[in-house]
């Protein structure tokens, strides 16, 4: 990541401030800047703190904090966004890795698939992620505050507190939407 | 659920989740008290506040994104990332292989940008790799094509690894690529053509790849369409061990890096790399871009083993390696003819036998995609090297054992090739270069290869032209434009009736030959050499069509031609003796058969020593001869010599060496060795299969032989099949009065006499002895066999009287025919006497 590319991040990320802004667009936009980055990134986190314990997404999501945003030119505020940006890329992430993965075992016919062992095992992990994500954005269509929960703290690792700033709601909010959520996703898991 | 009624329901949850017992559902009570549905769907939601799903827990993904995360490429986990590698700042990983790691990294000198840089692994003399690569610099510099990412620099890390940076590529590994875009095969084609038009570009500035596999042929799609670069150009040679280009070894003998996409000279060490190492390589990507398998399978990084694998097998048709599933059929049906002899003749093991350039190969590609025929032909025919087919000896004998009475009956087609045909008009041409004939020579030799030359699109029936055709062509042709030349156009029926044998087309061959005859006794006088030659010929073509007595007529006046004009230290001499031989023997003359084997071979072992081929045939020869005579334990000696310096001299499949291991198959069979015999068949069968994927004699032959040995097992529904089988290969190649369709005849008798089905049994071994009296006349032993197995049959039937009176039959023909202490007469007259014997009891 050059410091050119860093700054433009950080520009964007400094857009939802003004007047306005289109926040989609912007968060879409910065997700599609930061997803590729975050892989190698993740990765490379991941190799470093193999011996001994496993990766915090927390961790992972800091790390691409330092990494994409110039932290001197942000507010606390623009922090709280780009968690969120972050918690996304990781979902998606996850989902991506999750279809490719299956699809791949359900084989196209044509090429032999290698894949690592150690993930290659169980194919009910891949249908979760799956399943998860698509309950969630059935759940976002009637509650998206506390679809949006659930995605900071599953995807992104933050805590009740952390997502409280993020979502700027009192922590007494988020353990209302985080306690309705896993009652929602509950039902909505084991019925399917 | 509507955002009204969900919001009510989610404030009801989160007030009763606190409250326990009758609390609970006092409240319940109030807030759903006039709507029943309120409180179903709220006491459905509530049991899940203590049971969520695990995958909610904190932490509980962490793990999965790891796994996510940690599908790296090669499936290897490198050392930790380090800050900076020479003047280039580390960014991430980009992947791994055997070689080393490539990482992104950013170059800010001259320009910033960012660029892949290939760190090779701790081992390799980083002076040398350095030092090659600086020698390639010029030449690198000079390639510019975008199907090529520049390799910009190398030098060696803090620690001495040497690393070289490249043009940072987007994109996925070729095979990838087809698969996710599902690409159909035209697309997988015209992207292919766009990696051989780089590949090329290379060629031509003087550099060669050397390790062209998937993961260097990376794919992306730009402004629309897929769009090939090849990584790592100029890198195999710089991190080669040694100058001379042998593969880098561990001390354990084990081969570093990807053996299936290593060429033969590059496993055997040879150090003979050229332009063509790619070609092969590009023929193993092109397999596993069309079939998703690769031509060879490696289980093992031992270089032995790779180079045993490279040098004794030939890779299966791409079409017959689609691996079940959906489109199967369709693809195997898309890929069969042109596209498997494209991908096969780049994957040849001699160099010189590939396509010349890639150049040629992506024509070919073209031509395929744009329906015109290919120059890409089967393995048996090529053109370039001048040489006609392939050797084609096809010498098939075996024991044929009818289990009932240990009669071994000798099947042999008798070896003579095109390919001799080929090497005599070669030493014939120079024998005549200075003579009137030279320009005899010159004529068939440009007849010849304007035959063989692509003929253009309007003249082929369909894309792609059959060997058949070709020669059929040919042979009108030497009739319509060479009927003011004779002399020329016998030569050329002579050839051409070779070719046509060769092949196993004996009708065909036959004609030719006797045409060529007629010409050149007209044209030469009768005592000419090439007359000798032509009858030497037409003697084994009349020996494989069954018509022994012809055949020995024609090989004995060839031989005396030979003899007077050549002397007798020549090599079509004592090709003759071999051949008449054969047919003597199959006529059932052996003591005239064995010296002119014995002859023979001494001729070849003055020629050309132990060590050829020629003096191997001879030696088996003798072998099967002995094994006829029933010396069974002389037989497997000489064929154990005969074997080993075959295998020596052939290390893929062979005509000489696929019979060879059929006579010992059937001599072992003979010795009741039958788990060792059943391997060797079927060893020989396979050699067949991949020399005549279009059918031969000698698969009927081996196929009968398997089929034998299976029935002495007891497994007599694969001896029925495998008999069958045979029977059916032999009628349709050979016609149904030829002596061999009489021996499958009366194997499949002496099957269903020892099963025990006794109508089946008798209807075939009449059936039998009518296909014997034909083939060979009423006199002969073979005949006589199958009277013997007849009365067998009917012996066993309860008919002692029919019985007797066949054995009598087989009796007088053998006392005539075979020494006296031949086993068959011996057994004959044992079975006669314990008939007798029955008889009188019964009386």
């Amino acid at each position: 990541m050059s410091e050119s590319d860093r700054s433009d991040f950080t520009k964007i990320l400094l857009q939802m401030n003004d007047e306005g802004a289109d926040k989609p667009e912007i968060t879409h936009k910065l997700l599609e800047a930061m997803y590729p980055d975050l892989r190698i990134l993740a990765q490379n986190l991941m190799r470093r703190e193999r011996r001994g314990h496993t990766l915090q997404p927390t961790a992972l999501v800091h790390e691409a904090y330092v990494k994409l945003v110039d932290d001197a030119r942000v507010e606390w505020q623009d922090r709280a966004q780009f968690m969120g940006i972050a918690a996304r890329a990781m979902r998606q992430l996850l989902v991506d890795h999750a279809r490719r993965h299956s699809a791949a075992k359900r084989g196209g016919g044509l090429q032999r698939v290698t894949l690592d062992d150690s993930f290659g095992n169980d194919m009910a992990q891949e249908f979760e992620i799956m399943a998860l994500h698509d309950a969630l954005r059935k759940f976002a269509q009637m509650d998206e505050r506390a679809a949006k929960v659930v995605e900071l703290k599953v995807f992104g690792g933050l805590k009740i507190q952390e997502i409280a700033h993020v979502l700027d709601v009192s922590k007494r909010t988020v353990d209302g939407d985080w306690a309705m959520a896993r009652m929602w996703l509950g039902r909505e898991l084991r019925e399917q | 659920m509507d955002p009204k009624r969900y919001t009510r329901v989610k404030e009801i949850l989160l007030a009763v989740r606190t409250l326990h017992g009758e609390a609970r559902h006092q409240y319940l009570d109030n807030a759903c008290s006039d709507d029943p549905d309120l409180r179903r769907e709220v006491e459905s939601l509530l049991p899940h506040d203590t049971t969520a799903p695990a995958i909610l827990d904190e932490g509980a993904l962490e793990e999965r994104i790891e796994g996510a995360l940690a599908h790296a490429p090669e499936g290897m986990v490198p050392p930790p990332l380090p800050d900076s590698i020479g003047p280039y700042r580390i960014l991430g990983v980009l992947g791994e292989g055997g070689m080393g790691v490539v990482y992104e990294a950013e170059q800010t000198e001259p320009i910033r940008r960012k660029v892949a840089l290939k760190l090779i692994r701790r081992g390799l003399d980083t002076d040398r790799v350095v030092a090659r690569f600086d020698t390639e610099r010029q030449a690198l510099a000079r390639m510019d094509h975008p199907g090529i990412a520049r390799v910009l620099d190398a030098g060696a890390d803090s620690s001495g690894r040497p690393f070289f940076v490249m043009e940072l590529v987007d994109g996925v590994p070729i095979t990838e690529f087809c698969r996710s875009e599902n690409l159909d095969v035209p697309a997988r084609l015209r992207l292919f053509r766009l990696v051989c038009q780089a590949v090329e570009h290379a060629h031509r500035k003087g550099i060669i790849h050397r390790d062209l596999k998937p993961s260097n042929v990376m794919v992306s799609t730009r402004e629309g369409s897929p769009s090939p670069k090849i990584i790592d150009f100029g890198i195999a040679k710089a991190t080669n061990q040694s100058s001379t280009d042998e593969p880098a070894l561990t001390q354990e003998g084990h081969l570093i890096g990807t053996p299936e996409y290593m060429s033969p000279e590059q496993a055997d060490g040879s150090g003979n790399v050229d332009t063509r190492t790619d070609v092969y390589s590009l023929g193993v990507l092109l397999f596993e871009v069309l079939t998703g398998e690769m031509p060879y399978h490696f289980d093992t990084h031992r270089y032995s083993e790779i180079q045993r694998v490279l040098r004794e097998t030939v890779p299966q048709r791409p079409s017959q390696c689609v691996p079940d599933g959906p489109g199967a059929d369709r693809l195997r049906k898309q890929l069969s003819g042109d596209l498997d002899n494209i991908v096969l003749m780049a994957l040849r093991r001699e160099a010189d036998r590939r396509y010349r350039s890639v150049e040629r190969m992506e024509d070919d590609l073209r031509r395929h995609l744009e329906g015109q025929p290919v120059t890409a032909r089967k393995d048996t025919w090529t053109y370039r090297t001048g040489k006609f087919v392939q050797r084609n000896r096809t010498g098939v004998a075996a024991g044929g054992v009818i289990a009932a009475l240990l009669i071994a009956f000798a099947f042999t087609l008798a070896r003579k090739s095109a390919e001799v045909v080929v090497e005599r008009d070669r030493a014939v041409a120079a024998e005549r270069v200075a003579s009137a004939e030279a320009e005899t020579a010159r004529q068939v030799s440009d007849f010849l290869a304007n035959l063989f030359e692509l003929s253009s699109p309007g003249e082929t029936h369909g894309n792609s032209v059959t060997a058949r055709e070709i020669l059929d062509r040919g042979a009108e042709r030497v009739d319509e434009e060479l009927a003011d030349q004779p002399v020329v156009r016998g030569h050329l029926l002579y050839t051409l009736g070779g070719v046509y044998h060769g092949l196993g087309i004996y009708d065909k061959s036959e004609e030719m030959l006797r045409n060529a005859l007629e010409l050149q006794r007209d044209e030469l006088g009768p005592r000419h050499a090439d007359v000798g030659r032509t009858l030497s010929l037409l003697c084994t073509v009349l020996h494989d069509t069954g018509e022994y007595d012809q055949s020995v007529e024609a090989g004995r006046e060839g031989l005396a031609i030979l003899r007077e004009s050549l002397g007798t230290q020549n090599r079509d001499v004592a090709l003759t003796m071999s051949g008449l031989a054969v047919s003597l023997q199959s006529s059932g003359n052996l003591e005239e058969a064995e010296p002119l084997f014995r002859e023979a071979a001494d001729i070849f072992l003055e020629l050309d020593g132990p060590e050829s081929d020629d003096f191997a045939w001879c030696t088996m020869s003798l072998g099967y001869l002995l094994h006829a005579k029933g010396d069974d334990e002389s037989a497997v000696g000489l064929y154990e010599t005969a074997l080993a310096t075959q295998r020596r001299l052939f290390p893929q499949a062979h005509p000489d060496l696929a019979a060879t291991i059929n006579h010992l198959g059937g001599v072992r069979m003979s010795l009741g060795e039958l788990d060792v015999a059943e391997p060797l068949f079927r060893e020989s069968l396979e050699m067949y299969h991949t020399l005549y994927p279009d059918g031969h004699a000698a698969l009927g032959v081996v196929l009968h032989n398997l089929g034998v040995a299976q029935q002495r097992q007891g497994r007599y529904e694969d001896a029925e099949t495998s008999l069958k089988e045979s029977l059916a290969v032999n009628r349709r190649i050979l016609g149904n009065d030829h002596p061999y369709v009489a021996f499958g005849r009366a194997s499949l008798g002496s099957l269903f006499l020892e099963a025990g089905r006794m109508q089946d049994a008798e209807r075939e071994l009449r059936e039998a002895v009518a296909t014997a009296q034909l083939a060979f006349g009423e006199d002969h032993p073979r005949t006589g066999s199958a009277w013997l197995i007849l009365g067998s049959a009917l012996r066993d039937m309860g008919r002692p009287g029919e019985a007797r009176e066949a054995w009598n039959r087989a009796l007088a023909i053998q006392s005539a025919a075979l020494p006296e202490d031949h086993p068959d007469r011996l057994a004959v007259r044992d079975s006669l006497a314990t008939l007798s014997e029955a008889i009188d009891a019964a009386h």
